[in-house]
């Protein structure tokens, strides 16, 4: 079996670089993947599955669970030290390949200065939910009945361009 | 003219009957108990939490910490204050400290800033968490308070009529760089030659400034570092210590140090009347008075001190209290992390407590994300003040989280006015904790991942 020509790279997008002090990993987060679906042209709701890479913040799937809010996709973390956020992309290129999605993300962060995220660093204080709901809140990326999006079927996106 | 607008103590919620101390060390307890501040607090949260008590409206031009045992012996407390209270940049800041009246000198710079037109009105907070050496009389008086008192131009509750200070070389107690507990020479030399000379001597100074004899005073608040020591002092000035002597809470708080004359002021504050003549002298290296004249109007602002006194739990053991105060320590590392870096950025989440409110859906939440996890909206979020008071959502009692004090509730807070919070939950008995019960928040240390005091807000039972 050969991957050539199974899988499509449809969007990228890559934060500014640089110590940034002013900037969570969040920030830096957000700003790729905003640019990836920019030029993708697609919602987020059509993403079916994410691999994200990271080393030192300590941080799970909830690294884009949470700042993206994809809550209701399979998330994985790779750590494969500084190959962290390639492998990330070889298994998001594998699970299309294999049939199971037609769409994955693969996104890959560090921030070295300061690895830790608000509620000073801890996952003890993580913030699981920051919103007066009665029950744990699915994504704001509606979604269809079937999960898996067809080609040509158009997600409701509030927000991302 | 300037006055003292409010006044507001701030008293932890344990107690250690001085009965287990005697019983951990031998020899006779010295009757009562103290107060000892949670595992989670240091002077400098006290200090908060009573200026938080005053009521966060105030807008003090100038903020000063007055205590002894800052966490810092290099970075400032006041600042800190002064940034919770969500204060402007141009606040002026700056810790007293090094003296037990360090709280009353504050108090007259702060005096001194409203007189030369350079602050309206002036916030002191005082705090401490003195540490009496183990198995000394020390340990068995020194307690664990913060107060904190608003100054500013006009009469408020009550106007100063006159001060004085006294400035007196002398070495009664004292604590070098390399000494972990304060000492002092043994026997009455200080009680004699220090604390009631230099008592009479400025108690003598501000009443000849105000012009009033000793028995026109209604309550005379004089430094209380044991219960007996204000009595002899009240009786050579030609005092009634029956009638005229403000208690110094030795008893129930011991002594509390550099907050000790601030919270006996909202104590005494809690109950005077229109005309009554207020003296406060604070002692230590000199000492500084004040004559106040009560206006009537009320001063006293969060729950009172009395209240606060009644309100408390009782540490079950002195091991307990070793663990809070690191007496004894573990030797397992922690794993929190941290780093200045996130500390400056999300400064105006952690200190003030801000929040963000969706532009888009108007959903409040914390923290304050990028991309809002009601409607999706990527395109930030506004800057919302949370509430300090709020009702419990969710909790869970977590016996593996490494703590003095096992074990830690966490809880998920709905604030009022919206914004769900994660956090801990302090002050609280692990088995008395429900869902949907009134939650105030709290000022606290939560960890010392990176090497200094990670500040945070928590939740205790609403009092």
């Amino acid at each position: 079996m050969n991957i050539r020509d199974q899988v499509a790279v449809v969007g990228v997008g890559c934060s500014k670089f640089g110590e940034h002090y002013d900037r969570s990993a969040e920030d830096l987060v957000v700003d790729a993947f905003a640019e990836a679906l920019a030029d993708a042209k697609i919602e987020p709701g059509r993403i079916e599955a994410a691999w994200v890479g990271t080393l030192q913040s300590g941080f799970a799937g909830t690294a884009l669970a949470d700042h993206l809010k994809l809550y209701d996709i399979p998330i994985t973390r790779v750590e494969n030290y500084c190959a962290s956020g390639m492998d990330a992309f070889r298994n998001a290129c594998m699970a299309v390949a294999s049939g199971m999605y037609d769409c994955a993300l693969a996104l890959g962060f560090e921030k070295l200065r300061d690895s830790g995220q608000r509620g000073l660093g801890t996952f003890g204080t993580h913030p699981s939910s920051g919103t007066a709901r009665p029950r744990p809140r699915s994504s704001p990326w509606r979604r269809t009945a079937t999960s898996r999006p067809t080609g040509s079927g158009r997600r409701r996106s509030r927000r991302w361009p | 003219m300037a006055g003292i607008l409010r006044a507001a103590g701030y008293v932890p919620r344990y107690r250690l009957p001085r009965e287990l101390v005697a019983k951990e060390w031998g020899g006779a307890p010295a009757g009562g108990e103290k107060a000892v501040a949670n595992h989670d607090e240091d002077s400098l949260t006290l200090a908060v939490n009573a200026a938080v008590a005053l009521g966060e409206s105030a807008q003090p031009d100038a903020v000063f910490f007055a205590t002894t045992t800052s966490p810092f012996a290099e970075k400032q407390g006041a600042v800190t204050i002064a940034t919770v209270l969500d204060l402007p940049a141009t606040t002026r800041t700056l810790d007293f400290t090094d003296t037990l009246r360090a709280g009353t000198s504050a108090i007259l710079a702060a005096l001194d800033a409203i007189a030369g037109a350079s602050a309206q009105t002036v916030l002191v907070a005082a705090g401490d968490c003195r540490l009496g050496e183990p198995d000394s009389p020390s340990e068995q008086s020194y307690g664990d308070a913060g107060a904190a008192v608003l100054l500013g131009a006009g009469a408020g509750a009550a106007e100063v009529v006159a001060t004085h200070t006294v400035a007196d070389e002398f070495l009664g107690t004292w604590r070098t760089k390399e000494q972990e507990f304060p000492r002092g020479f043994p026997g009455a030399f200080e009680s004699r030659l220090g604390y009631a000379r230099v008592l009479g001597d400025v108690v003598e100074g501000v009443l000849g400034k105000a012009k009033v004899g000793p028995r026109d005073l209604a309550t005379v608040i004089l430094p209380t570092p044991s219960p007996r020591a204000p009595a002899g002092v009240a009786k050579a000035l030609g005092l009634d210590p029956k009638t005229q002597l403000q208690d110094g809470f030795w008893t129930t708080l011991g002594d509390t140090g550099t907050a000790q004359p601030l919270l006996m002021l909202a104590a005494a504050l809690e109950r005077a009347k229109a005309g009554d003549l207020l003296l406060v002298v604070g002692y230590g290296d000199g000492a500084d008075a004040l004559v106040l004249r009560a206006t009537g109007a009320a001063a006293v602002a969060g729950q009172g001190v009395h209240r606060q006194i009644e309100t408390k739990r009782t540490l079950p053991s002195y091991g307990r209290y070793a663990r809070f105060r690191k007496l004894v320590r573990r030797e397992t590392t922690s794993a929190d992390v941290s780093t200045p870096v996130v500390l400056f950025r999300d400064r105006k989440e952690l200190l003030p407590l801000y929040g963000g409110k969706c532009p888009r859906c108007g959903t409040v939440q914390f923290p304050k994300h990028r991309v809002c996890i009601e409607c999706g909206h990527a395109g930030g979020l506004q800057d919302v003040k949370l509430a300090r008071r709020g009702r419990l959502f969710t909790f869970t009692n977590d016996y593996l989280f490494e703590s003095p004090d096992p074990p830690t509730t966490h809880a998920v807070v709905d604030l009022d006015g919206g914004g769900r919070l994660y956090c801990q939950l302090t002050d609280c008995e692990p088995e008395r904790v429900e869902i949907d019960m009134p939650l105030e928040l709290t000022f606290r240390k939560l960890h010392e991942g990176g090497g200094f005091p990670n500040y945070f807000w928590k939740a205790r039972p609403a009092s």
